[in-house]
């Protein structure tokens, strides 16, 4: 019967396809291209690509390498989108290293402490403020915290001589500067310390002193408060107010980019549309940036000269 | 094609088409789905990676980024190979033992989220996944995957689609087959139904097996044949009516048929374009054409009857036809038309003979003139008696006066007396011949060349005062060889007239030919003339008494009158044909014979 006929018929073709299908699946991917993998070369092997507008963004390394890159690569895709530049982060390993990049100009940006700001300045020249930093309460002043372990003995400043004292990075203002300051204000001079150190950033500081490898340490208040929230540290003093940090810039960018990197930055709403754009708590900005004077900044002056580059030097 | 066949093909249509809509789409989630593996395959091992090799590539520990990715590799067995480029691109670490094969870095760049690029090497089909190393900074995570080791994970699903595809196709077809016995069968039973109404059992009604459409239909076939039973009982006693009245109309029509062919008068029907579409039989013996000779051409082919003659014309038009041999006396047929039918223009034209009335009108015409005839004849003798005998008194009476008159001036006047009597003498002697040209004439042999010599003679001596010296006489006659039956001295007045008016015609000169011509039966004399010519408005009335042109020159216009009289009184004609400024020629028929 021709019915059954057509039925068979349309079951082998069926069949057929699916064997062919099975034994020769599809490509995937795109097109199949040839390589020979005996053509090998070590020498100066490099992916070759267009450097032109491309933006560097430097940065002061805060909570470590991955995290402060993690928390910078969305802003660095918002300032490409908002300027038609592509922007990239260029890790340094020093705050030294910042200074160096931003006043050189292998970076036009910057997300920089007022004291890396200054140094820079001293040293080089050739950096200006662009925005300063805001705090979840849109203050443009920070402070710094002297801390111990909860369950440490020690309950005021004056207690930490012959103590051991962790600061964060020997550039940072609320790891080291402000720390300092506050312990000068307390009569007690690193001398006086049994033994201190430098440890790169606030979460290391932090990590020392929870450890237990330091009696106590200095840090930014931010991290610090909530720190002492979750129980890991208790805050035995806080600083005055002192400018915050900074976007800061080398005075040769164009400036079209400065003007449009700045109304870029000062249209950005973390308490609104922005909110989900980056993990503002982890930054130097949690309530975003406004404009500031260069003078706003010369507090500092005096005292990067004398805590930092006297030492430092 | 029968409809289970149908319904097959359809099927597998369907089948063929939907099959391979199935075969691209699971073609499509297949290729979708191996792509998506071996991405979440490489992204998955490569996350870890890069998360642990961040550090080392941004502080430059190209050592333990070396041995991360060697130990990388060597727990992964899938993987084929491994690079790292720095952010600045420079080649970082490799697994490739023999050196680093720098074509891979023509393809596959990643941007912002992981891709995948199909390789051809030496050692098989591979598949390079490349992450972002470092989000924001740069640098790339390059992971060389199997094939087999990602078909390996899709080749089960694969299997399991197909295996389903050809089950379900198989049960859906062996369903279709099962289930098509069934559709069919009220389709069957309707088959039947239908051959059975066809052959007229209107009885027949179907089992209804179903509610669905297949059972409505069913029922919709036992209503149609009840409808159709119906129906043919009214037709069936419609057709034994039409049959009685058709029998009644059918010898009503033959009775008509015979009516009409019987009938006196030609009758003959007419399309609405003129078609013959009858011809009885008076219409064939009226014309002498046969019916099936006639029938189917136009009327205008067969008789000279205008195809669209007035219907309402009751009058009717009348047509002379020979009979059918041409031989014979003409028949005289008057023709009417009337309308059959306003609907199809059909027309009927009616052939009626009516010879014997028109000879009956016209002899009764001649019977008329011919007693005014007389009674003028009669008349016209008793007046001319009456007038000639005063008449006679006076021309004595003047004679004497005239012979005893000395005084010129009273002759003068006495003989214009004379001559006024003279004139009036003629003029009744006119009146009385063409009196006498009623009455029967006496006849003998007469020499036509004689006669007509006189005539010429006494034209020339004095009966023509406008003859013209210069007219040229031609005679083509001999004496002694046309003779006809008839009155010398009639027909010697019918020469004299005919010849005066040409040399009346000829003022200024001209030729006047005589010829003398016979036949079997007459003999012509014909006089022809090179004047003036009649006008073709006088050439009817020329016969007429009292009509003439030449009123001025004191003729009557009785003298063709006259000779006409004499020469139909002989049983002959005049005839005249004549050119206006060419001439005229007049032949003088006459019978050889007395008859």
């Amino acid at each position: 019967m021709i019915g059954r006929e057509f039925i068979v018929t349309s079951i082998v073709v069926l069949l057929l396809f699916s064997i062919v299908f099975y034994l020769y699946p599809p490509e995937i991917g795109g097109n199949v291209v040839v390589v020979d993998l005996n053509e090998v070369s070590d020498a100066n092997v490099k992916r070759t690509t267009s450097s032109v507008d491309v933006v560097y963004f430097g940065f002061d390394l805060r909570l470590g390498p991955k995290t402060d890159i993690e928390t910078y690569a969305p802003l660095m895709s918002y300032l490409s989108a908002k300027t038609g530049k592509q922007f990239k982060l260029k890790y340094a390993e020093t705050y030294e290293e910042t200074q160096y990049y931003l006043a050189s100009g292998l970076v036009s940006f910057a997300a920089i402490g007022p004291v890396s700001y200054v140094s820079a300045e001293l040293r080089y020249g050739n950096v200006i403020p662009l925005l300063v930093g805001l705090d979840s309460i849109r203050s443009k002043t920070y402070s710094a915290v002297i801390f111990t372990r909860p369950t440490s003995d020690i309950m005021r400043i004056e207690d930490l001589k012959n103590r051991s004292f962790a600061f964060g990075s020997f550039y940072s203002t609320q790891g080291h500067l402000i720390p300092r300051i506050m312990l000068e204000k307390a009569g007690i001079k690193l001398g006086e310390l049994r033994r201190y150190a430098y440890l790169g950033s606030h979460l290391a500081c932090a990590q020392a002193v929870i450890s237990g490898l330091f009696d106590a340490g200095g840090m930014q208040d931010t991290l610090a408060f909530t720190l002492e929230s979750e129980g890991l540290i208790r805050i035995i003093a806080v600083s005055e107010p002192y400018p915050r940090s900074m976007i800061a810039a080398n005075r040769n960018v164009d400036p079209d980019l400065l003007e449009k990197v700045k109304i870029s930055l000062l249209e950005l709403d973390p308490f609104g549309k922005d909110t989900e754009l980056l993990n503002w708590s982890m930054t130097e900005f949690p309530g975003g940036f406004a404009e500031v004077d260069p003078e706003y900044y010369n507090i500092y002056f005096e005292l990067v000269e004398r805590f930092i580059q006297g030492e430092g030097s | 094609m029968m409809l289970k066949h149908k319904l097959a093909l359809l099927f597998v249509i369907f089948l063929l088409v939907f099959g391979s809509l199935n075969v691209y789409v699971t073609w499509r989630e297949v290729s979708k789905t191996i792509t998506t593996e071996a991405l979440r395959l490489g992204e998955n091992m490569g996350y870890f990676l890069s998360q642990s090799l961040v550090e080392d590539v941004l502080q430059n520990n190209i050592l333990t980024a070396q041995n991360k990715i060697d130990d990388f590799k060597k727990s992964n067995p899938s993987v084929t190979y491994v690079y790292v480029l720095g952010p600045d691109g420079k080649l970082l670490a490799h697994t490739f033992s023999d050196g680093f094969p720098r074509r891979l870095l023509d393809f596959n760049e990643p941007s912002k989220s992981p891709s995948i690029q199909p390789l051809l090497t030496q050692e098989g089909k591979i598949y390079d996944v490349s992450l972002v190393l470092i989000p924001a900074m740069g640098g790339e995570l390059h992971i060389g995957l199997r094939e087999e080791s990602i078909l390996e994970a899709v080749k089960s699903t694969i299997l399991h689609m197909t295996l389903f595809g050809i089950i379900s196709v198989g049960v859906g077809g062996v369903l279709v087959l099962l289930s098509m016995g069934a559709v069919l069968r009220p389709i069957k039973e309707l088959e039947n139904g239908i051959r059975k109404i066809m052959g007229g059992d209107y009885g027949h009604r179907l089992p209804i097996l179903s509610d669905d459409e297949l059972g409505a239909l069913s029922r919709a076939f036992n209503k149609m044949s009840e409808e159709l039973e119906i129906r043919n009982r009214q037709i069936q006693e419609y057709i034994n009516k039409l049959k009685v009245t058709y029998s009644k109309l059918k010898r009503t029509a033959e009775r008509h048929k015979a009516l009409i062919t019987s009938v006196g008068d030609g009758i003959i029907t007419l399309s609405k374009d003129g078609r013959i579409l009858f011809w009885n039989r008076s219409a064939e013996e009226f014309t002498g054409i046969k019916g099936s000779e006639a029938v189917g051409k136009h009327i205008e082919e067969v008789l000279r009857i205008p195809a669209k003659m007035d219907v309402e014309d009751n009058l009717g038009v009348e047509l002379s036809l020979q009979d059918k041999k041409g031989k014979g006396a003409k028949r005289v047929l008057r023709i009417f038309a009337r309308k059959l039918s306003n609907e199809s223009g059909e027309r009927m034209i009616i052939l009626r003979d009516v010879t014997d009335e028109v000879v009956k009108e016209e002899l009764n015409k001649k019977l008329s003139y011919y007693e005014q005839l007389i009674t003028f004849g009669q008349l016209a003798a008793s007046v001319a008696h009456e007038v000639n005998t005063p008449l006679a008194a006076i021309m004595l009476s003047a004679e004497l006066l005239l012979l005893e008159c000395k005084d010129e001036e009273t002759k003068t006047r006495v003989k214009e007396i004379i001559s006024k009597v003279e004139t009036c003498k003629q003029r009744i002697d006119n009146i009385l011949k063409l009196a006498r040209t009623n009455q029967a004439i006496e006849r003998k042999l007469v020499d036509l060349a004689e006669v007509i010599d006189d005539s010429i003679k006494q034209c020339q001596e004095g009966k023509c005062i406008m003859y013209s010296d210069s007219t040229q006489i031609l005679k083509r006659y001999e004496y002694g060889r046309h003779f006809v039956f008839g009155d010398p001295v009639g027909l010697r007045e019918v020469f004299e007239n005919v010849i005066l008016n040409a040399l009346q015609a000829m003022k200024d000169g001209g030729k006047l030919e005589i010829e003398i011509i016979e036949d079997r039966e007459f003999t012509y004399a014909k006089i022809s003339d090179t004047g003036m010519g009649i006008p073709e408005e006088y050439l009817g009335r020329i016969f007429e008494p009292f009509f003439t042109t030449k009123k001025k020159e004191g003729c009557l216009g009785l003298g063709l009158k006259i000779a006409n009289a004499i020469v139909k009184a002989h049983g002959g004609e005049i005839l005249v044909e004549s050119k206006v400024g060419a001439g005229t020629v007049v032949t003088i028929k006459l019978p050889r014979r007395y008859l």
